[in-house]
């Protein structure tokens, strides 16, 4: 009897320290792929959000970025950094103009991981339904830098890649 | 053995060691043909209508240029991050060629191209350009849209990751 308790608080703890190990020792590209698979999920909307909660998802994502952050978008007239404030505020005026938005994020590619740098590459597809229009879906192909502090990663440089040079 | 034992045979083999030599060898070629030389995918938007219908089913047959490079009115997929996302167009120019549009009717080192499969056309107006060493410059079969809104251009052969197979 004593020897089946034993067990079974070996069988326990096993399981617990299994459980455990992944949250306590995950890799960097670990960490990497589920902030990139957050973002996308964050940035999602389905139906209408008062100002309110826009808003709220505004300042959430934009404190995934690094302060500065720059984007280079070319195909959308974008070269500059932006602040958190920027980006919460540029963020809270998209959401408020779609109806619907769909991010889905493929092929995450860490590159190159430094010691608090890593360089990233994938392939978003974005669908939206603006309240007035046709709703668009779009691929990119993305080339991201992240900056790592503490345990997180953030965005610091995010570069839409041409993919076909006109 | 009559018909209805080789049924019940088919149907529910004897497990052997052969039956699983076998089923793992059958599984492994599968994994290995569809994830890197016959990689599934499905047509989505109307980049090449007429030739390529949204939602169509096909492969992506990646050994085909293990030889050989794209040449002129080849269809390919470039790939993008990953082939998770590839698009789907036609090889119009290689290196060293100069493409451009004129009121819709593409040249190639500044002498009309005969496009039987382009059904319809909007006035396209592009300056010449000489595609770079080691790119192809590739176009989508439907030219019935404003040229800002469809993709295309040169690209590295290094992006191509096959072709359709039918």
């Amino acid at each position: 009897m004593v020897k089946l308790k034993y067990i079974f608080i070996v069988v326990v703890l096993t399981a617990a320290a299994a459980g455990a190990y992944p949250y306590f020792f995950q890799s960097d590209t670990t960490r990497i792929q589920k902030q990139i698979g957050r973002l996308a999920e964050m940035a999602c909307k389905d139906g209408s959000e008062t100002e309110l909660s826009a808003g709220v998802a505004a300042r959430k994502i934009s404190r995934m970025f690094a302060a500065p952050c720059r984007i280079e978008a070319p195909g959308y007239g974008i070269l500059r950094d932006y602040t958190p404030n920027d980006l919460s505020a540029s963020i809270g005026a998209v959401r408020r103009q779609h109806e619907e938005i769909d991010l889905v994020i493929y092929d995450v590619n860490v590159t190159e991981i430094k010691e608090n740098t890593a360089d990233v590459v994938f392939t978003a597809v974005l669908t939206s339904m603006p309240f007035s229009g046709h709703s668009v879906r779009e691929f990119h192909e993305i080339a991201v830098q992240m900056l790592k502090s503490g345990r997180s990663w953030y965005f610091s440089d995010i570069r839409i890649v041409n993919v076909l040079e006109k | 053995m009559k018909t209805g034992d080789l049924a019940f045979a088919f149907f529910f083999p004897r497990i052997t060691r052969t039956y699983i030599v076998r089923l793992l060898l059958v599984a492994v070629s599968a994994v290995v043909i569809f994830r890197f030389v016959l990689i599934p995918y499905r047509v989505e938007g109307y980049s090449m209508v007429p030739t390529y219908q949204d939602g169509e089913f096909n492969f992506c047959f990646s050994l085909r240029y293990a030889f050989d490079t794209p040449a002129p009115s080849d269809i390919v997929l470039i790939r993008m991050a990953g082939s998770r996302v590839m698009l789907l167009k036609r090889v119009v120019a290689t290196e060293g060629q100069t493409v451009s549009f004129s009121d819709g009717q593409l040249y190639v080192d500044l002498s009309p191209v005969a496009e039987p499969y382009v059904s319809r056309t909007r006035p396209w107006n592009l300056p010449p350009r000489t595609v770079k060493k080691g790119h192809v410059y590739v176009v989508g079969d439907n030219r019935d849209v404003a040229m800002e809104r469809h993709d295309f251009g040169q690209t590295p052969i290094d992006r191509v990751a096959g072709v359709p197979l039918w």
